[in-house]
């Protein structure tokens, strides 16, 4: 068979007919540019170009007819050659290198897949039935003095784990189609090396042989989990099956039971002062025992704050909130830390997908509407001086931007929010959390389970898998997640954890899934992620109590897979359904027209075990209850000694207020990120209302958070009120104070959230105002460091008594623990954590739209007015980040939860619509927030002499919570203020906004050209 | 019975992500809309003569692998086998947005030698662009009628519109119908939209369909707090133009569907 494979394979290269067409060669050389600084532009030159190459299994296709086909469909006359006599003419020297790149076998190659539809579809054949197999070859051509340039652009263009290459010089380059034409027969079926069932013997090993197997398999188990298992197995009288295995280590894996959350964590106090001095704010009272921290924070909010429109919390993929009389929205953050350490786009282009995977798993089936992203990475200053062994920062930045972008624009869902934190702290393992939100009918009369958030299984419902082939892609992923990374570890260059995604295969089963949801044609549903099937399908079976799984007619990517490999491979695109038996024919059929997979893999039963069979054999046969119940709980010691500020230096110069001012625009956490934000398509589905910038013409504002529509499709203008709201999303992540205490850092961070979406103009106060809270907890590993613990400890309470306060209930959360990198620099031990990281996400509603606004200022003489109990501090402030220096004397701001809740109920009310702009304060502080609302329409701002006279640093530059910079017209200035005070609001007023386009300070004035500039960075 | 109904088809599947909103602005602007998945055309054959305007919005068929609506247009081509030009000199309209727009270059209903290539700077670029209106195309094509400039939004990674070597615009069998203010993209003379020789298949890579209500734009949250500024967030917005434009000039469908 491979002989004919190589004898019949078609190669066809498409060279850019002109340099000025290859854009991925422009990219390129700006990505190798931006990590090697001090490289000349004209040290090198690199030119791409793309190949397919096409194997016929049979003669069911001539040659020639193939040929033909393939390059009608190929070959765009206007941007192609097919011969490389022009775009790489010149002649190859020996600075010369030529590189061929293709897929590892059993990745996703997407370019592939659809060259093979493409073909069916003109020769008029049936996909599977076609014997056509496309591999999909990336050309380069690098012209560079130095070989070891050479080498290292070579290098650059691909990535070892996904990829494998070839390089030429000039001579060998005219054979490479003779040189690599057996290569794609590496991929070609074989078959599975051993028997199907293996078991593991456990009973015998004493406990280091537990740990060290544990380790060895990648199982990610403790010594006391290991143990509990033993014992389970000696109690059965057998051994386990290696199934089995892999079943408890996935489903144990802190990835999905969150062990450290629901463990029991004994905490204490250490050193005399107590915590750093908060303004006025009281320390909190954290209690010496805390058994399962999630019920005892972050569940106990939600329980203190109950409302009628909370649907489904912490249960199901997303939290579900009622937010019309029709419509309901879920909304999930995840976070895939590890896997973009290790590849960025595919990592972030997967936990994308995967979020997404969640809102159509979410009740009966929910559309995505909407995504947001934060990225967490060290500063580019870092590119050159970092670890062996990991990616420079900036590269890790631009790919996991381009994984979002890779998953998120083609699916057709809207990037509205995020964040992007840069830190040091981030430069072992950054942090990149996808989210995404959906909207589902709350009711749906055709439908088995009719209520949205009903989830339920009958023994008998038919398990089906939709979506896409099962790979060795993503094996472990779960239990690797659980580890911390270290490059010495074989974990680093294990290329099975690594997965692509296939946002075509997801969107195509996606639109099926919704069509079969509004027919009422399955039961429920779940995604396939961490854990895969073992997984989807070992949580489903509880539904039910039991599921009989059968791998037999898996589809595969990869032929050669163990059964227990299938089980838990983490193949993207898939997706976990129950279907029941009579609906099961017409489910098929449908995921058949629309040119989705679908497979039956068995059924759900009520016998309380999880089984999975292979070609008849039991690989799996696990008591239902010892799976999600058995797990012995962790127990963590947490000690917290409060850190002390540095002191301020003698003789340390403090900056003017215009020269901070610019140096707080321009710095890399505050400056615009746009050239993020302008790649993700944020207006698709066209439901925008408020973006996550205000551009008009070449200006720009940043808005607090954006603002997308929910509702029927309307006729405009014709709609009933109530009928079409607005979903608000904003996010706070404030991870600096955790230098100083994580108890503020999760209070500042969850106020922040709330602050984004109230300024945007979601509602607030009373039981009936929608806004939900969603935790997501990055942490450097708190079982070996009780520091960590306590930190962990603290932020949690803080997040309590912060939502508690506010009234707010959490509906969905996820914690991802070991954020710790180990390896050398320099040949010396280095270990990283990052700060620990809480990030917030509030999703709100605007219920009357004319409530909606945006952030920046909007006409000449409006009055600028700073709301809030403003007890600012430049502690933990950007200003203190980018070193400028303060004689600071006060601590951490404080939180004053009851004058914040008076402020936000008026915000959040019909009152605040009066309001012409609303922009928080936040980093970069309050002369921060006014100078960005000057941009998009090149107003001016002149300063209120009462202010001014009293201003310091620390009013123009401090941080701290609950406040806000709004505008106002000039004709609602008295009664506004006359209510303000009424109401218990304190305000301040601040200046007026001026035809004038500069901003005018007591001793200073800036154009405001000069400051936007300065905030995007532009010369 | 006679047909009478000013009917629109929005195409959908395989990856295309504009639909809902496409066929939004379709009812909008009075046309009976239905939206199709290639599957079910494919499956079930229909004539074009039933429909008054066919639509293919945005998106990103086929994952824009092997070239932005080339595989697509194949399986118009091929599985479809609707002749759009045919379709259009009987009096139908053809609108083709972004990915339809990359479709409809790839059928060849503008002629051979126009592509859209990637952005100049390789990058997909989502951003308001104010647009003007060639006079000549405004006289042709019935989808531009009184219109002189409008701002919409790009949502493209390969907007990029060029002309073969050899080939001027006036030897193809188009008009270019809309100019970017600025060049995102760096198109061959800012060229943003095209028309057939008949004015009545139109395609561009901005999306009219994106600024169908007031709140769509910018600009709006100033605009609203002008005396004769938008009402409401989800008042008419300047790109439903297109398509009621397109209405007034459609003509009911010569034949009932079945």
């Amino acid at each position: 068979m491979s002989g004919q494979l190589e004898t019949n394979a078609l190669r066809i290269e498409l060279f850019p007919r002109t340099r000025d067409l290859d854009v991925t060669a422009k990219r390129l050389t700006e990505d190798f540019l931006r990590e090697n600084p001090g490289l000349s532009p004209n040290a090198f030159r690199i030119e791409t170009a793309k190949a397919y190459v096409i194997d016929r299994a049979s003669e069911a296709t001539g040659a020639e007819a193939l040929r033909e086909a393939a390059e009608e469909i190929l070959v765009n006359a206007v941007l192609d050659r097919t011969d490389e006599s022009e775009a790489w003419a010149a002649p190859a020297g020996t600075r010369t290198l030529f590189v061929e790149r293709r897929f590892r076998p059993g990745m996703t190659d997407n370019a592939a897949r659809t060259l093979e539809e493409a073909l069916a579809i003109r020769l008029g054949v049936a996909t599977e039935n076609s014997g056509l197999l496309a591999h999909r070859l990336d050309l380069y051509r690098i012209d560079a003095e130095s070989a070891e340039l050479r080498a290292a652009l070579a290098a650059f263009v691909a990535h070892p784990l996904l990829h494998r290459t070839f390089t030429f010089d000039g001579e060998t380059w005219a054979n490479r189609a003779a040189v690599t034409a057996g290569v794609s027969t590496a991929s070609a079926p074989t078959s599975m090396v051993g028997p199907i069932v293996r078991t593991f013997a456990i009973r015998n090993l004493d406990e280091a042989a537990l740990e060290r197997a544990s380790k060895e398999n990648l199982w990610a188990l403790t010594r006391a989990e290991m143990l509990a298992i033993r014992e389970h197995f000696r109690a059965l009288d057998r051994e386990p099956r290696i199934g089995e295995m892999e079943v408890l280590a996935q489903t144990w894996s802190e990835h999905c039971k969150h062990k450290i959350f629901r463990g029991t964590i004994a905490y204490r106090e250490t050193g005399a002062e107590g915590p750093v001095a908060t303004v006025g704010g009281a320390s909190p009272t954290i209690p010496a025992e805390t058994k399962n921290l999630f019920k005892t924070t972050i569940k106990a909010a939600t329980d203190a704050s109950p409302k009628p429109w909370l649907l489904s919390v912490f249960s199901d993929n997303a939290g579900i909130v009622a937010f019309t009389a029709k419509d309901a929205v879920c909304i999930k953050v995840e976070t895939h830390n590890s896997p973009s350490a290790i590849d960025p786009f595919a990592g972030a282009i997967t936990g994308i997908g995967g979020v997404h995977r969640d809102i159509i798993g979410t009740g009966f089936g929910a559309k995505p509407i909407f995504n947001l992203d934060v990225f967490c990475v060290a500063p580019a200053r870092f590119d050159v001086d970092r670890p062996d062994g990991i990616f420079p920062p900036s590269r890790i930045l631009e790919g996991v931007r381009a994984g979002v972008e890779a998953g998120g624009n083609p699916a057709g869902i809207p990037t509205v929010a995020g964040a992007l934190v840069y830190d040091a702290s981030y430069l072992g393992k950054p942090l990149v959390f996808c989210g995404s939100g959906g909207v589902l009918p709350r009711e749906l009369a055709k439908h088995p389970l009719r209520d949205c958030a009903a989830k339920s299984i009958e023994a008998g419902d038919a398990i089906v898998m939709v979506g896409g082939r099962i790979g060795r892609d993503g094996i472990h992923g779960a239990t690797f997640s659980s580890l911390a990374l270290d490059s010495s570890d074989a974990s680093m260059s294990n290329a099975t954890v690594v997965q692509l995604g296939d946002p075509f295969t997801q969107k195509r089963a996606l639109d099926f899934l919704l069509v079969a949801r509004d027919r009422g044609l399955y039961r429920t549903l779940t995604d396939n992620g961490a854990g895969g099937l073992s997984s989807s399908v070992g949580e489903l079976a509880t539904l039910s109590n039991g599921a009989r799984l059968d791998l037999t007619d898996a589809p595969l990517k990869a032929t050669d897979l163990r059964p227990e490999e299938i089980l838990v491979s983490e193949s993207q695109e898939r997706m976990s359904v129950a279907v029941p038996r009579s609906s099961l024919p017409d489910f098929l059929a449908l995921s058949k027209t629309m040119g989705v997979e679908s497979t039956a893999l068995g059924e759900f039963t009520a016998n309380g075990r999880f089984e999975v069979l292979y070609r008849g054999e039991t690989i799996a046969d696990l008591d239902l209850g010892f799976l999600h119940d058995g797990c012995p709980e962790l127990k963590l010691e947490a000690t917290w000694s409060p850190t002390k500020p540095a002191p301020f230096p003698a003789g340390a110069k403090t900056p003017k207020v215009g020269e901070a001012l610019l140096a707080l625009l321009g710095s890399e956490n505050i400056a615009s990120k746009e050239s993020l934000l302008r790649q993700y398509d944020h207006e698709v589905q066209g439901t925008s209302l408020v973006k996550p910038q205000t551009q008009i013409g070449d200006h720009r504002s940043p808005n607090q958070s954006a603002a997308v529509l929910v509702g029927e499709p309307t006729v405009a203008g014709q709609t009933a009120a109530g009928e079409v709201v607005a979903a608000v999303v904003g996010v706070g992540i404030l991870p600096e104070y955790s230098r100083y205490d994580a108890y503020t850092m999760a209070q500042a961070s969850l106020d922040e959230a709330v602050r984004n979406v109230l300024a945007t103009g979601a509602e607030f106060g009373g039981p009936d105002a929608v806004m939900a809270l969603l935790d997501n907890f990055c942490w450097p590993d708190p079982v070996s460091n009780p520091k960590y613990a306590a930190d962990l400890v603290r932020a949690g309470y803080g997040l309590r008594d912060a939502a508690t306060a506010l009234e707010l209930p959490f509906v969905s959360g996820k914690d991802s623990m070991k954020n710790d990198f180990r390896g050398k620099q320099n040949g010396r031990d280095v270990k990283i954590s990052v700060l620990p990281t809480v990030l917030v996400t509030a999703l709100g509603r605007i219920g009357d739209l004319t409530r909606a606004r945006s952030s920046e200022f909007k006409q000449a003489g409006d009055a600028v007015f700073l709301l809030g109990p403003h007890r600012f501090s430049l502690l933990g402030s950007q200003f203190e980040r980018i070193g400028l220096a303060h004689p600071d004397p006060r601590g951490l701001p404080p939180a004053d939860w009851a004058a914040a809740k008076r402020l936000y109920a008026w915000l959040g009310s019909d009152r605040s619509t009066r309001l012409r702009s609303c922009a928080d304060v936040a980093e970069g502080g309050t002369l921060t927030a006014i100078a960005e609302g000057l941009f998009a329409y090149e107003l001016g701002f002149e300063v209120d002499a009462a202010w001014a006279t009293e201003a310091n640093l620390t009013d123009y530059f401090g941080e701290g919570m609950h406040s806000f910079v709004v505008s106002i017209g000039p004709e609602h200035e008295v009664d506004l203020v006359r209510e303000w005070f009424a109401a218990g609001i304190a305000f301040t007023k601040l200046g007026r906004v001026t035809e004038n386009a500069e901003l005018k300070l007591p001793k200073e004035t800036i154009p405001t050209a000069v400051l936007e500039s300065a905030w995007r960075k532009r010369p | 019975m006679k047909p009478t109904k000013k009917v629109a088809w929005v195409l959908t599947g395989d990856g295309i992500n504009c639909e809902v909103e496409t066929a939004e602005a379709c009812r909008a602007a009075g046309f009976e809309t239905t939206i199709f998945h290639m599957s079910e055309l494919i499956a079930k054959p229909r004539s074009l003569e039933e429909c008054s305007l066919l639509v293919i919005p945005g998106g990103f068929s086929f994952g824009d692998e092997l070239g932005s609506g080339r595989v697509l247009a194949l399986k118009i081509r091929r599985q479809l086998g609707w002749d759009l030009p045919a379709f259009a000199r009987a009096g139908g309209l053809v609108l083709g947005i972004c990915n339809g727009f990359q479709a409809l270059v790839a059928l060849g209903v503008f002629g051979e030698g126009v592509a859209l290539a990637a952005n100049a700077d390789g990058r997909f670029r989502n951003e308001w662009c104010r647009l003007e209106v060639d006079p000549a195309a405004r006289k042709t094509s019935p989808f531009l009628d009184a219109l002189a400039e409008i701002d919409l939004p790009i949502r493209h990674g390969e907007g990029r519109l060029l002309f073969a070597e050899t080939s001027a615009v006036t030897a193809l069998r188009s008009l270019p119908a809309l100019r970017y203010s600025t060049n995102p993209n760096g198109s061959t003379d800012r060229i943003a939209g095209l028309c057939d020789e008949t004015g009545r298949i139109f395609g561009l890579m901005p999306h009219p369909e994106g600024f169908q209500r007031a709140s769509q734009h910018p600009g709006y949250f100033r605009d609203a707090t002008l005396p004769d500024g938008p009402a409401h967030p989800l008042s008419d917005g300047a790109g439903l133009a297109l398509f009621t434009n397109a209405f007034r000039s459609a003509k009911p469908a010569t034949k009932e569907s079945p």
